[in-house]
């Protein structure tokens, strides 16, 4: 696996990664952050396409910079939209299988899979300059799979597709994780991230906010007590228990008077709180929802 | 013959042969070919010309291969080797293949070596055929040991001033200005000023080693006048090629792919 220990890339006096410390584990992590954040310099260091300033990141104890070994394990898919525009798709894919170490009719067969794998249909045939973004994209997605590497770093896969196309890279992706394969995929869209994993890596000007599962982070998130919304019959009643719980920080009222939103402090004690509470008596509760434990409450909560 | 030497082999031969690049320098050494073909004709109309024979190819070989194609041609191509790669952001690609770094840049360096000298030689062999067949079959086998030591004087003159311009391309951000400064700037001035300062141009010591002296009668041979050995030129020659391509190789071993972490940054 790869692990990256206070790792840190400054270029000049400007921070670009500072004392990243992680684990990269089989399946499929999200790395976030605004622009600016880090991540293109991460992908790249755990890529070994540049060398920490300081710390170290290795692949089972190997370093990656300048090492084939390391580097044969693993795929990295670029952010720029750069190629050899001339090439064709399937042969682009084919020339880096051959960079491998792979003889040309097996890597020939291997760009095929490859670009079978992404999606990519006839188009593979064109020149690279001849093709939309997304396929250009693609291209770039199978060129770091088809040597079949254990670790993926794939730097904003999903920009320029249309919307077809994402959800078939985004399953592409969760089978790719589901394969035992490390991958770490930077993006913006949050509701895509979540599409695909809910464990995440959250940078922050260069430093890392917040790993894990999304819940675990945003229970992590003590300052922002959780919110959750709750409908029932008799939301009176409700409201007038969850008021003397210690976890509970505020209730609201809302809708037609049947809707509570209520802040929780500390979401273990109200969960058995409320099921001892619906195990004695019944208030008509209809629905149960948590309003901001899902990515997009993370991620506004710790950058925002 | 591994994969990733053939597949580096491939690519590279690839897009030098097939790019405007080498349409041009393919014009550019066919254009003496014309020019001694015109020669050619304007002699059998009974125009009197200054050069013919054996002094117009000696002619063409010294002050036109070495003193512009060879290096301009080294100078594009072997500053273009990674400098190319990294302007058109597809080292990531490169860099991140399981290939040595070593590996990488010297394949692709003497890969084009080979396609420059076939360039060379095809220049200077078709002058040679063109302008020396005009003393019949008995000139052209008298001669031509003439155009065999040319032809390894410009193997060399493409490895060492190649090399030298692939140091430029890993060292220089923008390295055509200072490979042009250094290609027709330092070594066509310092390399006919007398002492020890001409042994530090490539130039100089290929013209030692040339078979002939050419051009105006005696005069290049005066400009060039030296007391230095062909086996000096030689050596001086191969010490300098193996430095550069030592260096070239340190450099690739630390160079980085560049643009969008440092943009993000």
């Amino acid at each position: 696996m790869i692990r990256a220990e206070n790792l840190s890339r400054w270029y000049g006096l400007v921070v670009g990664v500072n004392r990243v410390s992680l684990v990269l584990e089989p399946g499929v992590t999200g790395l976030l952050g605004i622009n600016g954040a880090g991540k293109s310099t991460l992908l790249s260091l755990l890529g070994g396409l540049i060398r920490p300033t300081a710390g170290s990141v290795t692949l089972d104890g190997q370093p990656i910079f300048g090492n084939p070994k390391a580097l044969a394990r693993i795929g990295t898919c670029p952010a720029s939209d750069r190629f050899w525009e001339e090439m064709r798709g399937v042969e682009f894919v084919a020339f880096l299988a051959g960079l491998s170490g792979i003889p040309r009719p097996e890597a020939l067969r291997r760009a095929e899979r490859a670009c079978d794998e992404v999606a990519l249909g006839e188009e593979r045939g064109k020149k690279i300059s001849a093709m939309s973004k997304g396929m250009r994209q693609k291209v770039k997605m199978a060129q770091a799979l088809v040597h079949d590497p254990e670790v993926l770093l794939l730097d904003e896969p999903l920009n320029g597709m249309d919307p077809a196309s994402r959800a078939q890279t985004v399953a592409a992706i969760r089978r790719w994780g589901e394969a035992g394969r490390c991958v770490l995929v930077s993006s913006h869209l949050l509701h895509e991230v979540e599409a695909m994993t809910s464990r995440i890596l959250l940078l922050h000007y260069g430093r890392v906010l917040a790993s894990g599962e999304v819940p675990q982070v945003r229970q992590a998130i003590a300052s922002r007590p959780l919110k959750v919304f709750l409908r029932c019959a008799d939301a009176r009643t409700l409201a007038s228990a969850l008021i003397s719980w210690p976890s509970v920080a505020s209730v609201s009222f809302g809708g037609d008077g049947r809707n509570l939103t209520v802040e929780v402090a500390d979401a273990q004690d109200f969960r058995e709180r409320l099921m001892a509470l619906l195990s004695e008596r019944e208030v008509g509760l209809e629905i149960l929802n948590p309003l901001d434990d899902n990515l997009a409450a993370v991620f506004a909560y710790l950058v925002a | 013959m591994d994969p990733a030497t053939a597949a580096l082999l491939r690519h590279t031969i690839r897009r030098a042969v097939f790019s405007v690049r080498g349409l041009v320098f393919a014009a550019f050494a066919a254009f003496p070919w014309a020019v001694t073909l015109l020669l050619r004709i304007l002699v059998a109309r009974g125009v009197p010309v200054p050069l013919g024979g054996v002094s117009l190819y000696a002619s063409v070989v010294l002050l036109y291969l070495f003193g512009f194609l060879l290096p301009l041609s080294t100078l594009v191509f072997g500053v273009g080797l990674v400098a190319d790669d990294r302007e058109g952001g597809t080292l990531p690609y490169l860099l991140g293949r399981p290939v040595p770094r070593a590996k990488l840049v010297l394949v692709r360096f003497f890969a084009t070596a080979l396609l420059l000298w076939g360039l060379h030689a095809a220049s200077a062999a078709g002058v040679f055929l063109l302008g020396v067949s005009e003393g019949g079959a008995g000139a052209l086998l008298r001669e031509a040991p003439v155009l065999l030591a040319d032809l390894a004087v410009l193997a060399l003159g493409v490895l060492t001033y190649g090399a030298l311009f692939l140091l430029l391309g890993l060292l220089l951000r923008k390295p055509l200005f200072v490979g042009l400064l250094l290609g027709f700037g330092w070594e066509n001035l310092v390399g006919y000023i007398p002492g020890f300062l001409k042994r530090l141009t490539l130039l100089f010591h290929l013209h030692t080693l040339l078979p002939h002296g050419a051009g105006p009668q005696g005069l290049v041979e005066q400009m060039l006048a030296s007391t230095e050995s062909r086996a000096a030129a030689f050596v001086f020659l191969v010490f300098y090629g193996v430095l550069f391509l030592v260096l070239s190789v340190l450099a690739m071993g630390r160079i980085e792919a560049p643009a969008a972490a440092e943009a993000e940054a």
